[in-house]
C-alpha cells in the first residue's frame, strides 16, 4: 500500500474509532434515561439503544485487529486470552465472596468495564512481553 | 528462535521500520523476531530470506526446531 493511501486509511480508521467510542459513551446515558421511570416500550427502547451502540465499536475494533500483521494478531490473541481468563477469575472470586456473604453481590454493570480494562491490560502485557529484549 | 536478522539488517544500514516495510510487517514485528520472542510464519520467513537473498536456514537457527 502506498504511504499516502496508508495514511488516509489510518486517519479514516481513527475517526471511525473515535465516532464509535462517542456512540458507546452516549448509548448508556440515553438508554438509562429511557429506562428510568419509563413505560414498557420506553424501557425496551432503552435496552435496544444501549446494546445497539456497542455494534459500531465492535465492528471497528474487529476491522482494526484484522488489518494488523501476523504479529499484531498474536498480540491481540494473547491479550484476549489474558482478558478472558482474568475476567473469569474476577467473576469467580466475586461469586464465591458473595456466597460466603463477605460482600454483597456486585451489580452486572461492574462486569463489562472490568472486562474492557482487563482486555487493555492484556494487550499491554502481551506487547511488553514481545517487545522487551531477550 | 535464534536468528541473524539483526546482523543482516544492520549490515545493510536498514532500520527496523525499513525492513518491516520491505516485507510488509510492522517495526514491532521485526523487533519481536530479532529478539527471538516471535517466530515468523512461513510466508514471512520466505519474504525475509528473499529480501536478503539468502535461504531461511541462513537466517534462522534450525537447531532449535529439532
Amino acid at each position: 500500500m502506498e504511504p499516502n493511501t496508508q495514511l488516509r486509511t489510518a486517519v479514516r480508521a481513527f475517526y471511525a474509532f473515535v465516532a464509535s467510542m462517542a456512540l458507546l459513551a452516549v448509548g448508556p446515558i440515553v438508554g438509562q434515561n429511557l429506562i428510568d421511570d419509563g413505560t414498557r416500550a420506553e424501557r425496551i427502547a432503552g435496552v435496544v439503544v444501549a446494546l445497539v451502540t456497542w455494534v459500531p465499536w465492535i465492528i471497528v475494533v474487529i476491522r482494526m485487529i484484522r488489518a494488523g500483521d501476523e504479529f499484531a494478531l498474536r498480540v491481540h490473541l494473547v491479550g484476549l486470552a489474558i482478558a478472558f481468563f482474568g475476567l473469569m477469575t474476577v467473576l469467580a472470586a466475586l461469586d464465591w465472596l458473595a456466597r460466603a456473604e463477605f460482600i454483597a453481590p456486585p451489580p452486572l454493570a461492574f462486569v463489562w468495564p472490568v472486562g474492557l480494562v482487563l482486555w487493555f491490560a492484556g494487550i499491554m502485557t502481551a506487547n511488553h512481553y514481545y517487545q522487551r529484549s531477550a | 528462535m535464534k536468528n541473524r536478522l539483526r546482523d543482516l539488517r544492520t549490515s545493510r544500514n536498514w532500520s527496523q521500520a525499513e525492513l518491516g516495510a520491505r516485507v510488509g510487517v510492522s517495526r514491532q514485528a521485526i523487533i519481536a523476531i530479532e529478539t527471538g520472542k516471535f517466530d515468523p510464519s512461513l510466508p514471512l520467513a520466505f519474504k525475509l530470506a528473499h529480501v536478503f537473498n539468502l535461504t531461511i536456514e541462513d537466517i534462522f537457527d534450525s537447531s532449535e526446531a529439532r
